[in-house]
């Protein structure tokens, strides 16, 4: 299998930092993305499009407002500046990019076309500041949590459909209390409609819930404030990683077998000058577990051996959101063959800022944007047509029964002509003669008279 | 015995000189049939056979296929030879044979004879396929002359022109292989574009070959449409309103009509095009449904007040809204289709610009179309005569079905992007999927309802689910068909399955007016089935609790049912298969057995029922080895082994149920093991503190709307005292505390109830257990009930 390059992102609330990104692999630095102070889940990239911040209220400026800014790859400045109605906590975009969702310190929700920019829908999610939000594996729904503890889904087709709004009462489809203090992370297993929600939260807890019937599973109790958690692929176990700086594993279906050890491991017993957890992302391969830390380290796990790989050196300010994807083309745009090149170089425009307030009224046209496909000729897309058109012909010559038949017949009709034909000679031939006595007899007759 | 041998030696060496240096090569025998020394040897030979002289008839036509197979499949024009100086005589021996193949064909291109034009025409195409680069390069634009001066001769043949087309596209199509001669194969077919569209308008030509043409310019070579855009667009159009064409060159000419703005190449000629074909659509409907719909909005929504429109289509006066004054004649309801059928082609092809679709205009067509079913509006008077009623009925289904093109289309191009939409969508989708009776619409609409679920996912089976249960029962469970009669399913789950597969309610049967007429066509239940599969597989856990066990029911009711009589053997005879085309029996049989494991393997609250039933089945397809049928059994058999190694999961939501049924029933003060008995699905936990939870979650926290689960501790440091656990559980909320224990303690931490709890849940288990084992006997049983 083609080793896929992976790319680890960072970002503090540390203004100075940046964004830092990394090779996974090699722990080669590539470029530092500057100006970016974001919040905890503040940081996104959108469809490997580009990177999008949230940023913290910059307590200097008077605008209570807050920011959002855009990156493209092979920049380091800002290269879009938005300024929403308010400051923005967490955001997310939809595994194609064609939204970006943000939540704001007032508990509403805004929903973001980013083709457009435009503001196609706000919400009240929340009392509090909404801290976290998620899209479940199928896109279908977006799950968010907030500093007054709840976690709410949403099923965004009901977002948009104001008619079955005032129908059902209210706007979530579930809606979650149990939490008693604010909600720091939120991440969905897979499975569609059986999928799980992991949340966790400043109550030492770390709560499992079940998509599909809106209900709490399972409550996992730790010593210390939870502030992230990622969830094994093969979602035996969930990380959790502690203020204390500890990274729990606790297990998530321990039904059937409860004697193992699980539940009591702790990687990240790391040395003491580790601070609190921030953040936590699996890599790609389901083995390696990135996390950023207080101290401003990242650091990369091997699960399996709970051994630190390597070290990446981000900032001084805590290291409040970690990235795993795949290397962006963009990114290195020399490592590709021209050709390649030249179709990133186009795409690399950034989309319009996005929106303070929504502009969407009955005849705002909603138009639907298809992307254009690289127009790739393979070899194998030549089709030829002749052979199978001469083939028809042919068929059609074979099978023609009709000129046949018409033959058959015109020699029908040819031999019938001919018979005529030979019958009006013979009657011809008949009257002739028979003129001809008559004249000759009818003479002899008159020589006779 | 030597002398014998030289004996015969001698006179074999004198019988080869005997035989004369005339057939030197009678002896010189290739290695096998892959030796390159074999291919100039066949090509001439076959020249000499078939391919005939100057003063030659043209011998029989079907020697030409077999002379074009032997060529293609032996390559025999490619002279690919390793260079390398042993075979310097094979190349030439090669050359001169390919050299006397083109003096062949092409004296046949120039012949007064049409078939052997047509056959050197054919040939010249063949060859533009097979023969070398150099070759092809060096002598293309010879080629291209004498095919372009056939194309433009005013008296020739038809079936000469056709096959001119296509040769003539062949050997744009090598040409385009070239990178470095784009420039060369634009200018060429520049030159191509006024005889081909004379072609296309003309009347009496049959413009098929025209058509493939274009089409095959449009996408190699865009360009060079540029100057002709205009003229190609009105040739195109008028083609299509002609109401002439049969319905392969219908989608020939909408393709071409889609591809016609790639020549220019920017976002905006897509969207102009678009624009320009919709407004031709509402037009042409404006006149056509008159007195069969309300008034509609969908004009002023394409020309919005104050903007002008754009040029009529194809610059027809008769789409030209400007201009009041244009009467219509009649136009064929069957160019409107056509007209429709563009509007999806172009949804689908792709285009080198970020295309902006007016999905809102798209939509509100499709609405349009769908929802006139050819009756009378409600006014005093009608407006039309039952002619013209008559005239659009007969049109009706096609139209609806490309109305059903274009959702389709919507959908797979927008993916996310969809969201705005959905809602529109799914209001049309619910309301037609009530209205239509026509089985293949139907076939088409449970296909768009299956693309839908897999596109929109769990938020969609959330709100389609219903419908699609009621809309599949009704067309799975039609009486006569199965022998089951729709009856009020309410309470009656745990009665018989025969009557549980009629579950439709009579409320929701009075809610649709969907009453199909029996017998349902094999086609649409197997539509019906996939649909079903689909709803399972994306969202068979979500919200499923009012129709996941109807469903389930209706499912083995139907694959029972379908493989009740044995295997059919998929019919052999191809030759008569125009008129029960699609599907058969097989079909259904496969498509019931494909739900049936989408229905086993969906995550539900239970253990699937029919388990046991459904392993025989696919036991049992698994013989017939040779079908799709044994292919896809074995593959459910691994499905289901897997799922079978795991226990059931989701366990606990149970125990939230029955929580539920306790704060109801018995203010949430004592467990009642008289209501579990009761539930009949079988919770396998191991570890049970539910009664704890109850108790002291009732109690104790007041937040607790009764939701409150099983709170399973997990520590991580040493244990300190067990008897702090059970008051740490209560107050985690609060958790300053570190909570401790031991997994090994864990299971035991639960006071001694929950271990009675354990073991009465066990004995459901249990009895579950023997209740699977009954269920195919209950099942075996009906097939002979139905029988009676």
């Amino acid at each position: 299998m083609e080793e896929q390059e992976v790319v680890v992102i960072a970002s503090s609330s540390s203004i100075e930092a940046g964004i830092g990104c990394w090779d996974l692999h090699s722990g080669a630095e590539h470029l530092r993305y500057r100006s970016c102070a974001s919040p905890s889940h503040g940081l996104v990239s959108v469809a490997g499009r580009f990177l999008a911040s949230s940023q913290l209220r910059d307590s200097s400026s008077s605008s209570s407002a807050g920011s959002l800014l855009f990156w493209s790859w092979n920049k380091p400045q800002v290269e879009v500046k938005s300024f929403p109605a308010e400051a923005i906590n967490p955001l997310v975009s939809n595994s194609d990019g064609t939204y970006i969702v943000g939540g704001g310190v007032s508990g509403d929700i805004y929903l973001w076309e980013v083709a457009t920019g435009r503001l196609l829908k706000k919400w009240h999610g929340h009392y509090r500041a909404v801290t976290c939000l998620v899209f479940s594996t199928d896109q279908s729904l977006l799950i968010s949590g907030a500093e007054d503890g709840s976690v709410r889904v949403w099923s965004l087709l009901m977002i948009f459909d104001e008619e079955r709004q005032q129908r059902s009462g209210h706007l979530y489809e579930y809606s979650f209390s149990e939490h008693a203090l604010p909600v720091t992370d939120i991440v969905t297993g897979y499975g569609g409609s059986n999928a799980i929600i992991l949340s966790a939260s400043e109550d030492r807890t770390c709560k499992v819930w079940s998509l599909a019937r809106g209900t709490l599973l399972k409550n996992v109790v730790f010593p210390s404030a939870i502030d992230a958690v990622a969830l094994d692929p093969g979602e035996h176990v969930f990380y959790a990683g502690g203020r204390d700086g500890k990274i729990y594993i606790a297990e998530l279906n321990s039904l059937g077998k409860s004697d193992n050890n699980y539940g009591l491991h702790t990687i990240g017993t790391s040395s003491d000058q580790s601070k609190g957890i921030c953040s936590l992302a699996f890599a790609p391969d389901g083995v390696q577990l990135v996390a950023g830390s207080e101290d401003g380290l990242v650091r990369i796990w091997d699960t399996k051996t709970h051994n630190i790989i390597r070290v990446l050196k981000h900032a001084k300010g805590p290291v409040n959101n970690i990235l795993v994807i795949q290397q962006p083309p963009a990114l290195y745009p020399r490592t590709l063959t021209n050709n390649q090149g030249l179709m990133t170089r186009k795409q690399v425009s950034l989309p319009p800022p996005l929106e303070k307030f929504t502009s969407i009224d009955e005849n705002a046209d909603l138009s639907i944007y298809i992307t254009p496909q690289p127009d790739y000729h393979r070899p194998c897309d030549a089709i030829y047509t002749t052979v199978d058109s001469m083939n028809k012909q042919i068929n059609e010559l074979q099978q023609h029964g009709s000129s046949e038949m018409e033959m058959e017949r015109s020699k029908g009709d040819n031999k019938r002509s001919i018979q005529m034909l030979h019958q009006w000679k013979k009657m011809y031939e008949n009257l002739h003669q028979f003129c001809v006595g008559e004249l000759l007899n009818g003479e002899g007759d008159n020589l006779t008279l | 015995m030597l002398g014998m041998y030289a004996l015969t030696e001698e006179s074999d060496s004198c019988r080869s000189r005997a035989r004369g240096l005339t057939t030197m090569a009678a002896f010189d025998y290739a290695q096998n049939l892959y030796d390159v020394v074999l291919k100039p040897r066949l090509l001439r030979s076959l020249i000499n056979e078939h391919i005939p002289e100057e003063k030659q008839q043209l011998g029989n036509s079907l020697a030409l296929a077999h002379v074009v197979y032997a060529i293609r499949t032996h390559e025999l024009l490619s002279e690919r030879v390793v260079q390398s100086g042993d075979n310097k005589k094979l190349i030439e021996k090669w050359k001169s044979a390919v050299d006397l193949w083109f003096d062949r064909v092409l004296m046949l291109v120039s012949s007064n004879m049409p078939d052997k034009c047509w056959a050197g025409i054919c040939l010249l195409g063949v060859t533009c396929e097979g023969c070398s680069s150099e070759r092809f390069l060096a002598s293309y634009s010879v080629w291209f002359q004498k095919l372009l001066s056939h194309l433009q001769a005013p008296a020739g043949s038809n079936f000469v022109k056709r096959a001119c087309c296509f040769s003539i596209s062949d050997l744009l199509t090598r040409l385009s292989g070239f990178p470095n001669m784009k420039r060369d194969g634009s200018s060429h077919a520049a030159k191509l574009l006024q005889p081909v569209l004379k072609l296309i308008q003309e009347d009496n030509s049959d413009a098929e070959g025209a058509v493939a043409l274009l089409c095959t310019i449009l996408t190699l070579f865009p360009l060079s449409i540029q100057k002709n855009y205009d003229s190609a667009e009105a040739a195109i159009v008028t083609k299509l309103m002609s109401g002439k064409c049969h319905t392969n060159m219908v989608k020939k000419l909408a393709l071409c009509l889609s591809l016609l703005p790639k020549s220019r190449g920017d976002a905006d000629s897509w969207s102009l095009m678009i624009q320009k074909v919709l407004i031709a659509i509402n037009v042409l409907l404006n006149d056509s449904f008159q007195g069969l719909e309300e008034e509609t909005k969908t004009m002023r929504a394409l020309v919005p007040p104050g903007k002008d429109p754009p040029t009529p289509l194809g610059g027809l006066p008769i789409f030209d809204i400007s201009n009041k004054s244009t009467k219509l004649g009649r136009v064929s309801m069957a160019s409107i289709s056509s007209l429709m059928l563009c509007c999806s082609t172009m949804l689908t092809t792709s285009y080198p610009a970020q295309a902006k679709v007016p999905a809102q205009l798209l939509l509100m067509l499709v609405e349009r179309v769908l929802m006139v079913d050819g009756s009378l509006t409600q006014t005093l008077y009608p407006t039309i005569t039952a002619m013209q009623q008559e005239h659009v009925c007969l049109e009706l289904p096609v139209q609806h079905s490309y109305s059903l093109d274009i959702l389709c289309s919507i959908v797979k191009e927008a993916h996310s992007q969809l969201l705005p939409h959905a809602a529109l969508i799914i209001r049309i989708v619910r309301e037609y999927l009530r209205k239509c009776e026509l089985p293949e619409l139907r076939v088409k609409l449970y296909g768009l309802v299956k693309l839908m679920l897999l596109s929109m996912g769990v938020g969609l089976s959330l709100y389609l689910a219903e419908d699609v249960v009621n809309n599949t029962s009704i067309d799975l469970d039609s009486v006569g068909d199965l022998g089951g009669k729709p009856r009020s399913d309410s309470e009656s789950t745990q009665k018989k399955r025969k009557h549980e597969m009629a579950f439709m309610s009579l409320e929701s049967q009075a809610q649709t007016n969907y009453l199909p007429k029996n017998p349902i066509p094999i086609a649409v239940k197997i539509a019906a089935l996939e649909a079903l599969e689909t709803l399972l597989t994306v969202g068979g856990a979500s919200g499923s609790d009012s129709w996941r066990s109807s469903v389930d029911s209706l499912i083995i009711t139907v694959a029972t049912y379908a493989c009740k009589g044995g295997w059919t053997k998929p019919t052999n005879n191809d030759f008569n298969h125009s008129q029960n085309s699609s599907s058969s029996w097989a079909d259904f049989q496969l498509a019931s057995l494909r739900a049936l494991l989408a229905s086993l393997l969906s995550p539900g609250r239970i253990r699937p029922p029919y388990l046991a039933h459904g392993l025989e089945l696919y036991r049992k397809g698994m013989q017939e080895t040779g079908t799709k049928l044994a292919e896809f059994c074995a593959h459910a058999l691994m499905a289901l082994e897997v799922a079978l190694q795991k226990e059931p999961e989701s366990p606990e939501s149970e125990d939230d149920d029955l929580y539920d049924k306790w704060v109801k029933d018995n203010d949430g003060n004592q467990p009642s093991v008289v209501e579990q008995e009761n539930n009949e699905t079988a919770p396998q936990l191991a570890e049970k503190p539910v009664s704890i939870a109850v108790s002291s979650g009732a109690e104790v926290i007041p937040k607790n709307k009764g939701k409150e689960p099983m709170t399973e501790i997990q520590s991580v440091k040493e244990v300190s005292k067990q008897s702090e656990i059970q008051s740490q559980t209560v107050n985690f909320h609060v958790s300053d505390n570190m909570v401790t224990s031991d997994p090994v303690t864990k299971g035991k931490t639960p006071v001694s109830g929950s271990v009675g709890g354990m073991e009465f849940k066990f004995d459901l288990g249990d009895k579950d257990d023997d209740s699977m084992d009954e269920i195919p006997d209950i099942v075996d049983v009906e097939p002979d009930s139905d029988e009676e």
